[in-house]
């Protein structure tokens, strides 16, 4: 690489010598520390240079501090103890013992026996035991962990007598006996009571203990004697056995021993702070002192539960939230794609009578009356979604189903929607109502057994009825939607032509070819409606553009758009509901119907669009082979029907 | 100064452990002295000491007798004051604070320190006074404080105070024993017994601590709260690294190699790996237990240069490509190791399937993660995250590399919602030192001083006075 001098050499130009390298060192930020700094910044070396620079000097000029090893009383020993440590000579040998600030006990509410009898009886305690755990909490500081564990009543003659020596002589109940008894234990030779334990712990233990069970059982004190060194119940004995009450041993969790002090604690504040001008102080430190045994309970065993989860149930858990966290994203998005949904057939209603398009939006919104908001969207849903192959003779029946319907109009539609009761009843009969076809169609199927029940006709007959109903029956499918919504005209004209389709012309100033007044189709949709309008043998364009011509076959582009949205729709649905089925995995013949009714709704719903079969096939088979069936149907309602009547 | 609240009382320090003995001063961070707890005996006949031979010289067992000839009459005065010791043993010397290595008593002679106990003598019985984290051989104690004291410390008693450690389950009679020991025999001016758990937790820095301890006999976990343990949930085995040695042995065994330790060897020559040893051995007829402790030497010594904890699940398929390590034996004998190597501390994990021709006790064993996972559960639920957070691992015998690592690992497959932090010291001293480095800790501190048993309390209360004082 060229370097400076390089490019000088070539220049010829003298070499300057002032080539100074300029070590960039960038300033430490303040408040970080030079070794730190060394460490991040951008001038980190790999090699760690390790020049000191900081040199010590020797002061001479300052006398060095003198130290003496020097004794000492600690003030915090009741003992004269003098241990000895170094100290500056020139500290005063009469100071107190630095560390005697830190010897802070715990202040602990003590009640007397006057007062326990008149306000802390308590029927599970005695006045024994409360005082034990009073010491045991003033021994440990109320470190509830430790007091717990080493909570043991009746006690350990030699674990009562370390508390109370622990605790001084301010021990409150039973001062004169324990004594007597830690007199005569001093007095013991050592030696006995080591000789009496076999040296292993535990057995010692276990000997203590069945002192203590002997002892609560009301035999006599001698097990207690063993245990503090199998000396002959001797005066002493006997006068800690009458301390010792005879109560059975309690194990006491440590909500128990809280609760206790907590209660006591608050109770003795309360009597002791009765002044008004403590108030305030008063009812801080009763609430310091709240304690619900019950929460405290309940609490821990949920912890309990919570911690024992296995590796599965946590997963599952940690899935379920997942899936929530998604659904409830989701929702938004769930929702306008049931907006669009709706409004996909709705828009469809626009091309039937004026009367069905009311009714359908009425419809709709009964739906969601009677269901409520909930069911109310997914009723519509579920009467859109995908064929099955079951359909074409679903539709023969759903035909009968409706034409049967059309007389008990409620009855063949509750099964189908799947729920029960009254409540089914509505929204069912609010679909009917609703006049979208789809949905009638989409019970038969699955509902056809049960629609036999509640209504006459069974499948047979229904769809051998099929045909000769057909025309009554689509229009029958109408009717109660009209009916309910008022004058029973609109039958008429769904059983021939619905008026024309409420289109306003736009109106072109000067003179225009008819081909504009065509409604443009959206790119993206064009070949597709095109590949349709091939399949039912019609040519791109009209040949003959008139004005009826025209309209007619705006109507069927426009039929023809909103089929191919539909389809869409139902693909997608059944996919969706194929994940779901492979989710829900084998949930046996109840889902399976479930699932079947949906399907059979789906059908119907798809139905809705072409008239009844056409639709099944559709997603199955080609489109022309469904062209013919529904060429069948003439009965079929929709402007389907009307696209072939055209054709 | 006062920052960190020590205040230095030239306190001793002395952990006596199954294996090791630690003692040293309040304030430093390792023992002054480290040396075995065994301790030798040789039974003497009552006037005669002969029981040198060769290895010990003459001058010493001029020593001996003349010593013998004081101690005699110590021995008997203590023996009539203190009349506990039952015939099994009579007091031994001590009294005098006369530094003497080898204690006379009317019956034998004691040895103790690496140098003594590992020198072949034909008679020389091995004891160990510890077992299960309690005393058992009072005498041998004795002999191992006089050492400790003594002979290595070199210092006089009755100007320092004196902290020991315990286990977490000692009995009130040995504490008062211990007591009484340091008051009636050494004239400590202050004494105080600790929990080794609460120690090493401190050590550690913590207040709360799981403490897990697998040293030479005994593995135990113990959980401390603030200072003090919970007695509920101590949990131990009798799982150590002398077991795993044991274990070794036993392979070597199975495979037919001869563990021949040090002592026994005149002369070998190198033999290519695998085949058997070329060797002359020596005529030294030595007792059982001397055998069997140089034996486990031996296998210490393998099973601490060669073995390895999986770090994850033990798996064969893996294990197997891990790189073999060469060891030889001290009569010549060489091998790579490879599988084997793991197998053995795998034991601590998973004792069922690892143990050999286990003992009825032996089948009773846990792994440790299942140990420390009990001794947590028998904790207060709100203690417990609180526990498994601060796991502190402590003893040689979790020195294996990778055992922190596996334990680590095993302890978060457990079900269970807490957080599992690990502290391991990476230290080996520390590790095997935690104790004795806790209670140094604790015995410098200027809040401690208020807690000693002084001779005064001692003298009133009597030696019962530890059971209130220290619990
Ligand atoms: N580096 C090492 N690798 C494996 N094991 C070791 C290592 N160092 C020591 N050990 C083993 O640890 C054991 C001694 O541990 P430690 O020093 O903690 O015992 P101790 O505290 O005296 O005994 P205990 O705790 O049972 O009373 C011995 O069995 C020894 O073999
Ligand atoms: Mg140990």
């Amino acid at each position: 690489m060229a370097t400076g001098n390089d490019v000088r050499e070539i220049f010829q130009l003298k070499a300057s010598d002032q080539v100074r390298r300029v070590q960039k060192t960038e300033r430490k930020p303040d408040g970080i520390s030079r070794e730190l700094y060394g460490l991040i910044g951008n001038n980190v070396s790999t090699v760690a240079f390790n020049n000191p620079t900081y040199k010590p000097k020797l002061n001479v000029s300052k006398k060095a501090v003198n130290w003496t090893w020097r004794p000492f009383v600690n003030p915090s020993r009741d003992d004269d103890l003098v241990l000895q440590h170094w100290e500056k000579t020139r500290t005063d040998p009469n100071e107190e013992y630095r560390f005697y600030k830190f010897n802070k006990s715990i202040n602990l509410i003590s009640f007397s026996p006057e007062e326990y009898t008149s306000h802390l009886k308590d029927p599970d305690w005695t006045m024994e035991e409360t005082s034990y755990l009073w010491d045991l909490c003033r021994r440990f500081d109320l470190r509830w962990v430790v007091i717990q564990d080493r909570y043991e009543w009746p006690p350990q003659e030699a674990d009562r007598l370390a508390l109370q020596y622990y605790n001084g002589n301010n021990l409150v109940i039973s001062e004169n006996a324990p004594n007597a008894t830690k007199k005569e234990e001093e007095d013991t030779p050592m030696k006995d009571a080591s000789a009496a334990a076999s040296g292993s712990g535990e057995s010692f233990v276990q000997a203590t203990l069945g002192g203590d069970t002997s002892t609560s059982t009301g035999a006599t004190n001698a097990a207690t004697a063993t245990a503090s060194g199998s000396k002959p119940p001797t005066a002493a004995a006997s006068t800690s056995k009458a301390v010792v009450s005879i109560t059975p041993a309690k194990t006491r969790s440590m909500e128990d021993l809280k609760h206790r002090y907590y209660t006591i604690s608050r109770i003795l504040t309360k009597i002791r702070m009765g002044d008004a001008s403590q108030a305030v102080e008063k009812a801080q430190l009763l609430s310091s002192m709240a304690y619900d045994k019950n929460r405290e309970i309940e609490r821990k065993k949920n912890l309990e539960i919570l911690n024992t989860r296995t590796p599965e149930q946590i997963e599952e858990e940690e899935a379920l939230y997942l899936e929530a966290r998604r659904i409830d994203q989701n929702e938004k998005k769930i929702t306008r794609e049931r907006e669009n949904l709706l409004r996909l057939l709705n828009t469809r209603d626009i091309y039937g009578p004026g009367g069905p398009t009311s009714a359908g939006l009425a419809g709709q919104v009964g739906v969601a009356g009677g269901g409520g908001p909930g069911t109310g969207i997914i009723i519509p849903s579920n009467s859109i979604t995908i064929p099955s192959s079951s359909s074409p003779s679903a539709s023969g029946a759903a035909g009968g189903a409706g034409g049967s319907g059309h007389s008990s109009a409620n009855g063949p539609l509750s099964p189908s929607v799947g729920k029960g009761g009254a409540g089914a009843a509505t929204p069912g009969g609010a679909a009917g109502a609703s006049g979208t076809t789809p949905k009638k169609r989409k019970k038969a199927p699955k509902g056809s057994v049960q629609a036999d029940d509640s209504a006459p006709p069974t499948p047979t007959t229904a769809t051998s009825g099929a045909n000769a109903l057909k025309g009554s029956s689509s229009s029958n499918h109408r009717r109660p939607s009209n009916a309910s919504d008022g004058p029973g005209g609109p039958s008429s004209a769904s059983a021939t032509l619905p008026p024309p389709a409420v289109k306003k012309e736009k109106l072109t100033p000067g003179a225009y070819l008819r081909s504009q007044k065509m409604t443009p189709i959206v790119s993206t949709k064009q070949q597709r409606v095109q590949s349709a309008l091939v399949t039912l043998g019609l040519p791109f364009k009209p040949a003959m553009p008139t004005a009826t011509v025209m309209a007619k076959w705006d109507q069927v582009q426009s039929n023809i758009v909103t089929l191919l949205d539909i389809k869409k729709q139902a693909d997608k649905l059944e996919s969706d509901l194929k994940v779901v089925k492979m989710r829900r995995g084998s949930l046996g013949s109840g889902s399976s119907g479930s699932s079947s009714a949906v399907t059979g709704s789906a059908a119907s719903g798809a139905g809705g669009a072409t008239g009844g079969v056409s639709l099944g096939s559709n997603v199955d088979g080609n489109f022309g082979v469904k062209r013919e069936g529904t060429g069948d149907e003439s009965g079929t309602p929709g402007p389907v029907k009307k696209k072939k009547r055209k054709d | 100064m006062g920052t960190y609240g020590g205040d230095e009382v030239a306190a001793l320090v002395l952990s006596v452990g199954h294996t090791w003995t630690q003692a040293g001063y309040a304030g430093e961070d390792t023992p002054k002295s480290i040396f075995p707890t065994s301790v030798g005996w040789v039974d003497l006949p009552a006037e005669a000491d002969q029981g040198d031979d060769a290895d010990n010289s003459e001058d010493t067992q001029m020593q001996d007798v003349t010593q013998d000839g004081a101690s005699a009459s110590d021995s008997n005065h203590i023996g009539k004051k203190d009349a506990d010791g039952g015939d099994v043993a009579p007091q031994p010397v001590g009294a005098g604070l006369v530094p003497s290595k080898k204690k006379i008593t009317k019956r034998g002679k004691y040895y103790v320190g690496d140098g003594e106990i590992s020198c072949w003598r034909p008679d020389m019985e091995i004891k160990s006074p510890m077992k299960d984290g309690l005393v058992e051989d009072w005498d041998a104690l004795e002999q191992i404080w006089d050492h400790a004291f003594l002979k290595r410390l070199r210092c006089d008693p009755t100007e320092h105070p004196l902290i020991i450690t315990e286990s977490a389950w000692n009995t009130r009679e040995i504490r008062e024993k211990l007591t009484e020991l340091a008051f009636e025999k050494y004239n400590f001016p202050a004494f105080f017994v600790a929990k080794d758990a609460v120690m090493t937790a401190f050590a550690a820095g913590r207040p709360h601590a799981l403490v897990v301890d697998s040293g030479g006999d005994m593995t135990s976990v113990v959980p401390v709260y603030d200072g003090y343990v919970l007695r509920k949930g101590i949990m131990r085995q009798s799982l150590g690294g002398d077991v795993l040695s044991d274990q070794v042995l036993q392979q070597f065994k199975a495979s037919d190699v001869e563990v021949t330790p040090q002592y026994l060897i005149a002369k070998k020559s190198p033999v290519i790996v695998g085949q058997k040893p070329n060797v002359v051995l020596r005529d030294r007829p030595a007792t059982p237990s001397f055998h069997k402790m140089m034996q486990m030497r031996v296998l210490h010594d393998f099973k601490e240069s060669v073995c390895q904890v999986a770090e994850s699940t033990y798996n064969e398929q893996n294990i197997s490509t891990r790189p073999q390590k060469p060891y030889e034996l001290p009569d010549g004998y060489n091998f790579n190791f490879g599988t084997e190597r793991f197998k053995v501390p795998e034991i601590m994990f998973n004792p069922k399937e690892f143990l050999k021709n286990p003992t009825p006790e032996q089948e009773n064993f846990v792994g440790l993660p299942k140990l420390i996972f009990n001794s947590a559960q028998s904790c207060d639920i709100d203690f417990r995250p609180t526990l498994f957070g601060n796991v502190v691992l402590t003893g040689g015998n979790t020195l294996f590399p990778g055992f922190a690592d596996r334990l680590h690992w095993e302890l978060n497959s457990i079900p269970h919602s807490y957080k599992v932090k690990l502290h391991a010291p990476g230290n080996t001293v520390e590790r095997k030192c935690g104790s004795w480095l806790g209670g140094s800790i604790m015995a410098s501190l200027g809040t401690f001083h208020q807690l000693w048993i002084s001779r005064k309390e001692y003298d009133e209360s009597g030696s019962n006075i530890v059971n209130k004082k220290c619990v």
